[in-house]
């Protein structure tokens, strides 16, 4: 079950999938993949099993089929490193384009693309200056605030720490929206999350299992 | 300043002489033939006036045999000397003496590395007497050596080193390890009862058996306080490395006497929150009666409270007492300690910090606020008294609450009496061993049929499977996964089947992150100006806002800014401070001290007024027998009450927390085969409430399965949120088996490209690699150490053979009052909760005048 929000004007969809989607333009909004994570912890020795980048690409796969996806635009860090051809995260990416070549990725560049270096042409990847322009938006890495725009971003991998009864504790991923900006989950499914201090200028939704839920203000 | 501790203060903090048990304890060492010792070590005696205690001779002789072995006994008993100068003898009568001795002839394992100092002057002392101080040097290497001091005893090896298993274990990851730890002689494991219970302990089995492999016929000897489980104890230190192990009993402290501050007007309510802090003046008059006082606390954030408390009541005492716990600097600790030594301090505010260590010969007094949760911890806390000649160790219980009177009467008579707590080894923790095998795959590499015989000499390990110990080979080398993966390479396996680390990253790494602590992710605090006052946990200072006072190190302090790992502060005008929590350090109760609390609320209840804490708890035991009843050893109080918050079930099976814990869901989850989200839940040491908005048929649900043994695991499974206490559980495990890094404690985490947390990693392995083993160990510790499965095992055995006492009551009892209290504070956060459980006191009190 997905949220629907309003947002300077238009009509947004928050997705469990930790995605947002924008119907009226068929575009969906991924902050945060960081493909080949994994992999370079394997590299420096920690032995973190592999299957996050193919099951990152099969959530894709299913958000675009389920949603008629025309555009991808990934709000920063979609790679976590250097992507080494030859690599299995390198054969997924390429091998998971192959299969959706009509498809327009877009990619807005986080900390982590800048020292990951240039994409293997073969992605098809466009790649955006920051900030990027679309309708009332800004799409960009980091949630800075522009004036005159409504700014959506990634960087920060926004948690809540939610408590129950007892010793009940859930941390869950969340949208944040303000006044002035938005900030999406990390979309990749080995990334951490930052605790997120609640205020009243902000809504907060989590990501509660298949659902994504609107938090009360704090008082 | 001081007066004679013997004359009663006058007022309110009576103390009765009927309260004060003696226990004497006899030596039980017997008569053996006297083993020469050298003229030497003789006349080194005859110096001092001093004869060899019969236990020295004891384990001088067995040394000399070729055995290993266990010595009990407490510190400042001569433990130091018997140990040590047996290697010390025979190094002189082997015809060697002339000889140089090989470079760490002796190893000295301390588990405190803030030990290792005062460790290394103890066993340097005396040397010169002796004449061995050409030929014998010590030194000492702990995560506080400079790299100075390792590079000199690189070039120049002591013959003796102090140590710990975490600097032990780095030294074994060396390359040259073989060569380096080849002549050992002796090792000997201080404290071992600190270690024993512990993955540390593990750590230190493993690089026991390296180095027995290194020095064939290494002499190993453990020195341990009273625990219960001694014969254990040994076994555990040694394992079948060294079958010949003897368990010599030292002298033991003189007398311990263990009495009870009683406050003037004890509550009948009694509230677990307000720490006793009406205890304040009382335990100030016991201060002043006193030369010098170490005050424990159970935990850090009380001592806190407790020193800014005293200090209060006291204000001349300010520069006369001080404060000393964990998250202290370093240096700061440093100088309480050494203003204890010279007897500059009035009283140390303290928690299990001074636990250990050398002793204060000025401390005349121990205070213990609140419970001392175990027997064990109470005789040691008492030995840190008295050891001036002609005094006694004594030790004075301060109860927080009313029931904290029964439990302190109830310690006394278990200490008297002796029934110690036995500590559990762990058995083979898997994230130890992935560790262990870095370790050596460093120092100089291993072949897999040598190092699994190697590991099983292990009392640890001694029935590892091999097939979890190739489990564990794979997990370094490839994984551990049924996948391989080609960029993975932590451990290579060379083509002579030797396995050795080549990465140099790698290697650095491990060596930074060796150990089995789990660093909470603390944060250093500073002054703005660069002064170091300690340190608190993350989380604590994420909840505050600049500006916002917190208390540390007894000095009120706001916070400016974090950066990094850094918490900026200022000194804080007086006003509201928050006080830090620090996890860990709250124990449950002992089985031991539980079952003495048992039968003293027995006697309470058949009108036994003979000690002190009884008559003072009287109005209590009155009022509870009124609107309820006393239970007795052999029967189980339930209540059932019911308010305007809804519908209460109060349990008392007095089996501590953890296990109250477990009970409590395991209850709700039978009484209404559903999660347990309809029940609200507080657990005491004494028992644990459930209140739920609609009635509970209890009396049905004792006669059905309740209190079943059967599917005990799988209820607790279903009932409890199980899955997330293993995630949480995985924390630890991932830092030892080097999934987590945290580089340098109390520095920036370096590797930022490394950064995950163990929670990410438990997620991302039980959805790609479920049949990971730490996986599975992460589930079994929190069935052991969370929810303490044993334990709750036999309680619920033992409750289905009671006399269940379910009694309607009208009102919350006085048993009731503090689980009431416990709740409400956890689920309202303010600080108007003190205004509303003052209210229920005095709705409750007028309800009890009512009759």
């Amino acid at each position: 079950m997905t949220a629907a929000v309003t947002i300077a004007g238009e009509q947004l969809q928050l997705l469990p999938q930790r995605a947002l989607l924008w119907p009226a333009r068929h575009m969906l909004m991924v902050a945060d993949a960081h493909f080949g994570k994994a992999a370079r912890f394997r590299t420096l020795g920690v032995p973190v099993p592999s299957g996050t980048t193919a099951a990152n690409l099969q959530v894709l796969d299913e958000l675009v089929v389920r949603h008629s996806v025309q555009r991808i635009v990934f709000l920063g860090d979609l790679m976590h490193g250097r992507l080494s051809p030859g690599s299995a995260t390198f054969h997924a990416l390429i091998a998971w384009r192959e299969r959706r070549p009509g498809l327009s990725l877009e990619l807005v560049p986080g900390n982590h693309d800048r020292h990951a270096g240039d994409l293997p042409p073969a992605l098809g990847m466009q790649v955006h200056e920051d900030p990027h322009d679309i309708g009332p938006f800004a799409l960009r890495h980091h949630p800075k605030p522009l004036p005159g725009r409504y700014v959506l971003a990634g960087h920060v991998h926004p948690v809540v720490t939610l408590h129950g009864s007892g010793r009940d504790r859930v941390r869950t991923p969340c949208f944040t929206f303000n006044e002035a900006v938005g900030v999406l989950p990390a979309f990749g499914a080995f990334t951490g999350g930052y605790v997120v201090e609640r205020s009243e200028a902000e809504r907060v939704y989590v990501v509660a299992g298949e659902r994504v839920l609107c938090l009360p203000q704090p008082r | 300043m001081s007066s004679d501790p013997s004359v009663p203060e006058a007022g309110s903090a009576a103390r009765s002489e009927a309260a004060t048990a003696t226990t004497a304890t006899t030596d039980t060492t017997g008569t053996r033939p006297a083993l020469r010792l050298p003229p030497e070590f003789a006349r080194w005696f005859e110096r001092r006036g001093w004869h060899p205690f019969p236990f020295q001779r004891e384990v001088w002789q067995a040394y000399a045999r070729g055995h290993s072995g266990l010595l009990h006994a407490t510190t400042g008993s001569g433990k130091t000397y018997s140990v040590w100068f047996a290697a010390l003898i025979e190094a002189m009568r082997g015809g060697v003496r002339r000889q140089k001795p090989s470079p760490y002839t002796v190893l000295w394992i301390t588990p405190m590395r803030a030990l290792a100092a005062d460790t290394a002057r103890a066993l340097a002392e005396p040397l010169a007497d002796l004449g061995l101080d050409g030929d014998w040097t010590v030194g000492q290497r702990t995560g506080d050596t400079g790299s100075t001091e390792r590079a000199r005893q690189q070039r120049k090896p002591p013959s003796a080193l102090v140590t710990t298993p975490e600097s032990l274990s780095v030294m074994l990851a060396q390359a040259e390890a073989a060569s380096l730890l080849g002549n050992v002689q002796l090792v000997v494991v201080d404290e071992w009862h600190e270690l024993l219970g512990s993955k540390r302990g593990v750590q230190a089995q493993l690089a026991i058996a390296r180095i027995a492999r290194f020095s064939p016929g290494v002499r190993i000897w453990g020195l341990s306080a009273t625990i219960g489980n001694l014969a254990q104890a040994r076994d555990a230190l040694l394992g079948s490395m060294a079958p010949a192990g003897v368990l010599v009993q030292g002298k033991v402290p003189k007398r311990v006497v263990v009495d009870t501050v009683i406050p003037d007007v004890p509550d009948r309510f009694p509230w677990a929150g307000h720490l006793g802090m009406r205890m304040v003046e009382p335990v100030a008059r016991e201060i002043e009666a006193a030369a010098t006082t170490l005050v424990f606390t159970n935990v850090r954030s009380h001592a806190e409270q407790w020193y800014q408390a005293l200090l209060e009541a006291r204000p001349q005492w300010a520069g006369l007492i001080a404060l000393h716990h964990g998250s202290l600097d370093r240096r700061l600790r440093d100088w309480v300690e050494l203003g204890l030594k010279e007897g500059r301090l009035k009283a140390v505010v303290c928690t299990s910090s001074l636990d250990l260590g050398v002793d204060f010969l000025p401390v005349e007094r121990v205070i213990q606020i609140g419970s001392p949760k175990g027997v064990a911890r109470l005789l040691q806390r008492a030995g840190r008294s008295g050891h001036a000649p002609g005094r006694v160790s004594r030790i004075s219980c301060v109860p927080t609450h009313s029931f904290e009177l029964i439990e302190a009467a109830a310690a006394r008579v278990a200490a008297g009496e002796r029934r110690v707590e036995t500590l559990v080894p762990p058995e083979a923790p898997i994230d130890v061993l992935v560790q262990h095998l870095v370790t050596v795959a460093l120092g100089g590499g291993f072949d897999a049929d040598a190092l699994f015989a190697e590991v099983r000499t292990t009392w640890a390990y001694r029935d590892l499977a091999r097939a979890d110990f190739d489990w564990a080979i794979d997990f370094v080398t490839r994984g551990g996964s049924l996948h391989a993966y080609p960029e993975y390479r932590r451990v290579e396996q060379a083509e002579d089947g030797c396995y050795r680390v080549t990465d140099r990253a790698i290697a650095r790494r491990h060596r930074m992150s060796i150990g089995t602590i789990t660093a909470d992710s603390a944060m250093d605090v500073r002054f703005l100006g660069g002064g170091r006052i300690g340190t608190v946990e993350e989380s604590f200072v994420s909840r505050l806002k600049p500006g916002q006072a917190f208390l540390l190190g007894g000095r009120l302090l706001a916070l400016v800014r974090i950066r990094e790992m850094t918490a900026y502060v200022q000194r804080a005008k007086p006003g509201t401070a928050a006080v830090p929590r620090w996890m860990g350090g709250r124990s449950p109760l002992s089985t031991e001290l539980a079952q003495a609390v048992v039968e003293m609320i027995g006697r309470a209840g058949q009108g036994d007024r003979s000690l002190p804490e009884l008559r003072a708890v009287s109005r209590l035991v009155e009022l509870q027998q009124r609107w309820s009843v006393m239970p007795q050893a052999h029967e189980l109080l339930v209540e059932t009450v019911r308010t305007r918050e809804g519908h209460h079930l109060f349990c008392f099976p007095f089996a501590g927390r953890l296990v109250h814990t477990g009970l409590a869901s395991l209850f709700g989850w039978r009484a209404s085969h559903s999660a347990l989200n309809t029940f609200s839940v507080a657990v005491s040491d004494y028992g644990f409430e459930l209140l739920s908005p609609v009635p509970v048929d209890w009396k049905a649900a004792f006669a059905g399965d309740l209190l079943d043994g059967a599917d005990l695991q799988t209820h607790l499974l279903e009932s409890l949120n199980a899955g997330e206490l293993a995630r949480r559980q995985f924390r630890e495990i991932a830092r030892v088996s080097g999934l987590v890094f945290t580089g340098f404690p109390g520095q920036p985490k370096r590797a930022r490209e490394l950064q995950a947390s163990a929670g990410l990693l438990h997620d991302v392995f039980e959805q790609h690699d479920p049949g990971n083993l730490l996986l599975a160990q992460a589930r079994a510790e929190v069935m052991r150490d969370e929810l303490d499965l044993v334990r709750l095992t036999d309680t619920l055995a033992r409750m289905r053979s009671m006399t269940l006492r379910l009694v309607e009551v009208e009102h919350p009892t006085p048993f009731a009052f503090p689980l009431m209290a416990a709740r409400i504070r956890e689920k309202v956060s303010t600080e108007k909760v003190g205004d509303r459980i003052a209210r229920m006191v005095a709705e409750l009190e007028r309800a009890a005048e009512a009759g």
